[in-house]
Order: C-alpha cells, then sequence, then structure tokens
C-alpha cells in the first residue's frame, strides 16, 4: 500500500504542475514587419475606443483550457485587444486619444480550442468599425485562425494552449494592418 | 509481485513517462523592456534582422523532474530586443535579411543589429517541470549599411523563481531572464560609442 501511495503522489505532483490553476495569457507582441508597412502608409493620428464587450463575464472574456481558465492580463480578452492596438500605434506614433479618426472593436468570437489528440487551434472574429469624425469608414470583421501542434496529455495541451494565445492576437492585427480597405480607413 | 499488479505499476510508469518525455511549452517573453525616453534618444535609424524561419524556430531546454521545456525565443524576445532598440535609438524597424541590400537601403537604417538568442534551463527540483532558472543570451553582430562590420554585443540576462510563485505562469524564470538581458542590452549599446 505504502508503495502504491508513493506512485500516486509521484504521478500527482507531475501533473499539478500544470492543471487546474489559473492561467495568465502572456503578453502580446505585435507583427512588427506588417506595422512597419502600415507606417510607411502614413496614416492619420488615430484614437481606439473602448472595445466591447467590456463585461468580464462575457464568454469572449472568459476562455479556458481544458478545465484550467485563462485570464487576460488586462483584466479582459477585450481591453488586452484594445491595449494591443493602442500599443502598436503608440510604436508608429500615430495614437492620439484625441484624434477624430477612431478605431472600435467587438469581439465576437475568443477561443484556444485543444480538445484535439495533435493540433491546437486559436479562433478569433472582431468586428472592426473605423470612424472619422463621426462618419463611419469600414465596418468588416476580421477572422484569425491560427493551428499549433499540441497532445493528449493536458501537461502539454494546457501551457500550449496559453503561449499561443498572443500568437492568436498578432494574426487577427496583422490581417487587420494588411487590408487596404483599412489603410485607406485611416489613411489622409 | 504478482503479474498483474506488475502490470499495473508498468503502465503507471509508461503513463508518467510519457508525459515526462513530452516538452512543456512556455513563453519567454520580457516581463518589462527598457524605457523609452524621447529626449535621450540617439537620431539614428536603426534596423534588426529577423526571418520568419527564426520565429518559427522551437527549442527544448531541460525543466525540473527530469522533464523538458520548449519555447520560441525569437517569437517572444523580438518585443524586448526592439523596445530595447527603441530605448536607444529614434526609428527602429525589421528586415528579413542583413544580405538584402535593397531592402536596407529603402529602409534607411544606418546600423543593422543581426541578433542571435541562446537560452538555458534547469530546475533543481525532482518532481515539477518549470524551469526555475533560466538564462538568456543575446550576441548581436552591428553592421553599416554597407554590410561591413561595426561591432558585435554580447550580454548575459538571468531570472529566477520559485515554486511557490508559478500560480498562473511557468515561464516566470524566463521572463525575468528576459527583462535582464533587454536591461543589459540598451546599457551596453548606450556605452558603446560606436553605436550612437
Amino acid at each position: 500500500m505504502t508503495f502504491r501511495l508513493r506512485l500516486v503522489a509521484a504521478c500527482m505532483a507531475t501533473l499539478l504542475a500544470s492543471g487546474c490553476a489559473q492561467l495568465m495569457a502572456p503578453s502580446y507582441s505585435s507583427d512588427y514587419a506588417s506595422l512597419d508597412r502600415l507606417k510607411t502608409t502614413r496614416p492619420e493620428k488615430t484614437s481606439v475606443a473602448t472595445f466591447q464587450p467590456t463585461d468580464p463575464n462575457h464568454a469572449v472574456n472568459n476562455l479556458t483550457l481544458r478545465g484550467a481558465r485563462l485570464k487576460s492580463p488586462s483584466g479582459s480578452f477585450a481591453k488586452y485587444l484594445e491595449n494591443a492596438l493602442i500599443g502598436d500605434l503608440k510604436e508608429i506614433s500615430v495614437y492620439d486619444p484625441d484624434a477624430s479618426t477612431r478605431i472600435a472593436a467587438v469581439i465576437q468570437h475568443n477561443e484556444m480550442a485543444i480538445g484535439g489528440m495533435n493540433t491546437g487551434e486559436g479562433l478569433m472574429d472582431v468586428e472592426l468599425t473605423v470612424t472619422r469624425a463621426g462618419t463611419e469608414r469600414l465596418r468588416k470583421i476580421y477572422q484569425a485562425r491560427t493551428s499549433f501542434e499540441s497532445s493528449f496529455a493536458g501537461a502539454v495541451a494546457i501551457p500550449k494552449g496559453q503561449s499561443e494565445y498572443p500568437n492568436l492576437v498578432r494574426t487577427l492585427v496583422r490581417n487587420v494592418y494588411s487590408d487596404p480597405a483599412f489603410i485607406a480607413a485611416i489613411g489622409k | 509481485m504478482t503479474t498483474l499488479r506488475f502490470a499495473r505499476v508498468a503502465a503507471a510508469i509508461a503513463f508518467v513517462a510519457v508525459l515526462a518525455g513530452c516538452a512543456h511549452p512556455i513563453a519567454i517573453q520580457a516581463e518589462k523592456t527598457p524605457e523609452r525616453v524621447e529626449a535621450t534618444l540617439s537620431p539614428k535609424k536603426v534596423a534588426y534582422v529577423m526571418t520568419d524561419a527564426e520565429r518559427g524556430k522551437q527549442v527544448i531546454t531541460p525543466g525540473g523532474g527530469g522533464d523538458r521545456v520548449s519555447y520560441y525565443p525569437y517569437r517572444d524576445l523580438e518585443k524586448a530586443l526592439r523596445d530595447t532598440l527603441r530605448s536607444v535609438y529614434t526609428d527602429v524597424v525589421v528586415v528579413p535579411s542583413a544580405a538584402d541590400a535593397k531592402a536596407l537601403r529603402e529602409s534607411g537604417a544606418s546600423l543593422v543589429f543581426t541578433p542571435e538568442i541562446i537560452t538555458t534551463s534547469s530546475s533543481p527540483s525532482p518532481f515539477t517541470w518549470p524551469p526555475t532558472q533560466f538564462g538568456t543570451e543575446i550576441v548581436c553582430r552591428v553592421t553599416d549599411a554597407e554590410g561591413q562590420e561595426v561591432t558585435r554585443v554580447r550580454v548575459n540576462g538571468k531570472g529566477n523563481a520559485e515554486f511557490s510563485e508559478f500560480k498562473s505562469n511557468f515561464g516566470l524564470a524566463a521572463n525575468r531572464a528576459g527583462t535582464d538581458v533587454a536591461e543589459k542590452l540598451s546599457a551596453e549599446i548606450r556605452g558603446n560609442p560606436k553605436l550612437r
């Protein structure tokens, strides 16, 4: 019995190193090549509205990885995306909180799917709006789909899903920055 | 030991071994990056080289308990590298190759930083896999716009974290190493007269 207890304890210690905890999404890092290209188009000064939904209990702000909750360091994933856009616009010296050109966004879908045996997926749909002096210049739904190597073992799949979240947001933002319609909407 | 008991024990050991054989993914971004103070910036425009192949390069190093950890050093530390250069220079852009003379000319960069990132990790724990010690070394070959080497810069960052701190982030030691190496790289570049 003692031997069996020791074995169970060793197994639990191994598994507890990753499972059941609240996990924090890593910080965002931009797709700098697309951001540098956006800068060369000389956009207008742009502000960013509060991205929606702000409700921390909304489904898009509540991600789980096989039962373990993935938290946003910004409080919600809408705020995570909003901060990502603000950081990027500051990086290319375009951000101005008082600018009349304004970007707003509503996250419609936000998911890290790690139920598969070998592959995980990130899925994000965002409706983005650009207005200038109150006039709408763009309203479009942008999608991001990422796939990554995963595992049947939660000890691998869960931290993998956690570490891949910034890549999902980076992919979405790259799709936005590369879109001629978006470039025209924030352009002069 | 009966055959049945032996089979059960073997199955349990095999299960743990399968988990132990996998590399546990972590993210190694810096916790903080050097501050950009506009008044102290060098008025130069510089570029750094990073390819998509580098961003997609996965590295596996030791964790605790005989396990290993996997991560993407270039993808995860690109922001720290860029923020470090932005803490010294007015304008920073990324280019896909130091050998692409046309892209370099078009970028207008007067210096080109080509980084190599080397990482190490370890943990003395026999039961838990997150690394409690992490080392990040960045070696930058710096060239001018014509491709001539100006200098080389080498810095080492270290990060430590105790298991009790791994509440929601198993890459904490690596994140701290990223912060340390970015601060040291910024100071090293500022202190090098060839790079001002």
